[in-house]
């Protein structure tokens, strides 16, 4: 049966109950009072020995341990006879044995200090440990009701006066997760003050197996049993997001796993986007996709090991997003498909950062690597990079951009400590601006195709200027080269104009004359089927003495 | 494992269909889909009649709702534990067919003297219509 109701009016007056056991050594005398004043007409006194404080539980063996008493619900009605240093306890999960008590306390009545208090407790092998406790009535030698359940790991007591309604509240509820198994179920009264202190129980009722206490005997009419019907789940302690997917999958959201160990994802098909926010302790995010990856993002991973994105396939890949990597130890992008964007941001520790592209990239921009060890792009495909754009690399050691394709633009700015910026291109190279390179050792540029503005600004410090032109030049403006050692044109070369039609041969002579620092008498310009032929000539000077007759 | 299920005839021919044939409403345990009549019937720890008046319908939104009342009181002819996966089913005991399983939550019933099983309302809907793309 999962209630039982105990009055003690079927045992014999003066004798202890019979069907009750110490589930430990005892340090109190049991006995049946008459007394009409009470339920069933009698009581159970339970009477301390001694002044010692002694372990125990007086369990009813009626109610068999077992997976019925697992949980369970006790209701109790008692009083203490006097004032002193005392404790009446309600006792769950009772096992165990003499020094190695095991059992859930639900302490109703307990002097602590000059308070009462309702407690919750445990022994575990013999090890006590208090879980809760809170000020309860103090009305010695008046009657009080105290109820302490176990539902799962929560234990609930409360402790109220007889004489009013049970609350609705309990006095503790916490969580415990030590004793799980189903054990007896008791009752004891302890004494530290005086041999002879006195505790009295009513009645003692216990519903088990989810069932409440009873208030009453229970009769013939049985146990109302209610069935409720699922209608929602609600996982809030999910350990592993574990995603095998053979067909499309639009989103994956893994949102809130503080604690998550791994969040591996792996698509065999189309997978428009990922996202993993709010992996603060994740250990590893790692996408094998093989198909279609519209954006990944990894946000907020402060403390990722390592963060990893291997893509095998020739899909498209939009956006590969990384920020706030703050102690991030690689980032590794290996991209066999096409790559419209890397962006990898605020890379403040990072050590190395490689992009390995051999299809279309459209822009690598890194910002902000101030202890960035090397920055390497390697395009060894003849794809279009239209912009390489490399900002406040404050300690860059080497930026080398090496380009079989073509480049629109090559900017370097705000590189104050710049080692060399070394641009080899073999296709056209519409603009190379070096600002601001106040130190850098050496501006090189090596150009065999068109090459239409070459600009050295402020090139302070500059040791050399080299521009080596083996093909058409429009214009060479070398400006404020106050300190610049040496600008060296070769002598040989052609020069044109987008309206080469339209110059003459002195107009040539005046531009290059102006730009070489020289007399434009000293160039012979010659036009030719492909342009203008420019050589200089050391002028004749025909000396032409005057003649006097003395 | 939730368990909620529905025969053929229920989704070809609607709530009617089983308004009009299901006599029974029960407690089952563990029950399949695939389960023989006989094998379901096995599985029946408490059961109560079932009339066409018990089925209630009304419209919400677009949708239909259908409410059947629940039973009270019923006297439970088998035992659970809370490890067993109980549910509600509503069938046909002449037709031998069974209509509706709805997934309940588990716990343990007792079959003792005295004791008594209430079986909630069912409530569910017939959504509107929704095209493949």
């Amino acid at each position: 049966m999962p209630q039982y109701f105990n009055d003690f009016t079927q045992y014999m007056v003066g004798s202890p109950p019979h069907d009750f056991s110490d589930a430990y050594s005892t340090g109190t005398d049991k006995q049946i009072i008459n007394d009409p004043d009470n339920t069933g007409n009698k009581f159970l006194e339970l009477t301390a020995q001694s002044a010692a404080f002694d372990r125990e539980a007086y369990t009813w063996d009626a109610i068999v341990p077992g997976p019925e008493t697992t949980n369970y619900e006790i209701l109790a009605k008692f009083r203490t006879k006097q004032e002193a240093v005392d404790r009446t306890w309600l006792c769950g999960s009772v096992g165990g044995s003499d020094g190695a008590e095991t059992m859930y306390v639900g302490a109703a009545d307990r002097r602590s200090g000059q308070s009462r208090v309702s407690q919750l407790a445990k022994y575990v092998s013999g090890s006590f440990t208090e879980l809760g406790s809170v000020d309860s009535p103090d009305a010695i030698q008046q009657w009080k009701r105290g109820k302490f359940q176990k539902t799962g790991t929560t234990l609930r007591i409360k402790t109220w006066l007889d004489a009013d309604p049970e609350p609705s509240t309990w006095d503790i509820e916490l969580t415990d997760t030590s004793l799980s198994s189903g054990g007896k179920i008791g009752l004891a009264y302890i004494s530290q003050t005086n041999a002879g202190d006195k505790a009295e129980f009513d009645f003692f009722a216990v519903g088990t197996n989810g069932d409440p206490a009873p208030t009453g005997p229970v009769g013939p009419g049985g146990d109302e049993q209610d069935v409720t019907l699922v209608s929602g789940q609600q996982i809030t302690q999910a350990t592993a997001v574990d995603v095998n997917q053979a067909a499309a999958i639009n989103a994956i959201v893994a949102s809130q796993q503080t604690q998550s160990q791994a969040t591996p994802v792996q698509q065999v098909a189309a997978l428009s986007s990922i996202d993993g926010q709010q992996a603060t302790e994740a250990e590893q995010g790692g996408v094998a996709l093989t198909a279609l990856l519209g954006a990944v993002e990894a946000q907020q991973v402060t403390q990722a090991v390592s963060v990893e994105i291997s893509t095998a396939a020739v899909m498209d890949i939009t956006a590969v997003l990384l920020e706030q990597v703050t102690q991030a130890q690689t980032v590794t992008v290996d991209q066999v498909a096409q790559a419209a964007a890397v962006i990898a941001q605020q890379l403040t520790q990072g050590a190395p950062l490689s992009t390995e592209q051999v299809a279309d990239l459209a822009t690598v921009v890194v910002e902000q690597i101030t202890q960035a060890q090397a920055v390497d792009v390697s395009i060894v495909r003849p794809d279009d990079l239209t912009v390489a754009v490399i900002e406040q690399l404050t300690q860059a050691q080497s930026i080398p951009t090496s380009q079989s394709a073509k480049v629109t633009g090559v900017s370097a700015e705000s590189r104050t400590q710049a080692q060399a910026a070394a641009v080899a291109a073999e296709y056209s190279l519409v603009a190379v601006t070096s600002e601001q390179i106040t130190q850098a050792l050496a501006v090189e540029i090596l150009d065999g195709t068109g090459l239409n503005v070459v600009t050295l600004e402020q090139a302070t410090q500059a040791q050399a200027a080299t521009v080596t032109l083996l093909t058409l030049v429009n214009g060479i403006p070398a400006e404020t080269r106050h300190e610049v050692s040496t600008i060296a044109t070769a002598a040989t070369m052609l020069v044109t104009a987008n309206e080469a039609q339209q110059l003459t041969e002195a107009d040539i002579a005046d531009i290059l004359g102006s730009a070489m620092q020289l007399d434009p008498r000293e160039l012979t310009i010659t036009r030719t089927t492909a342009g203008f032929h420019v050589r200089r000539t050391t002028p004749t000077y025909r000396l032409q003495f005057k003649h006097s007759i003395h | 494992m939730a368990v909620n299920y529905s025969h053929s005839d229920f989704k070809r021919y609607g709530p009617d269909r089983a308004q009009q044939n299901a006599d029974t409403i029960a407690l089952v345990v563990n029950p399949v889909k695939s389960d023989s009549f006989a094998a379901f019937q096995a599985k029946i720890i408490a059961q109560d009649t079932l009339a066409s008046g018990d089925w209630n319908f009304a419209p919400d939104g677009e949708d239909l709702q259908v409410t059947i009342n629940g039973k009270s009181g019923i006297d439970p002819s088998g035992t659970a534990a809370d490890t067993d996966d109980i549910a509600v089913a509503v069938f046909d005991s002449v037709g031998e067919t069974v209509y509706l399983v709805q997934d309940a939550t588990d716990r343990n019933i007792t079959n003792d003297t005295g004791d008594t099983l209430n079986i909630p309302a069912l409530v569910f809907y017939v959504r509107e219509v929704t095209p493949v793309v």
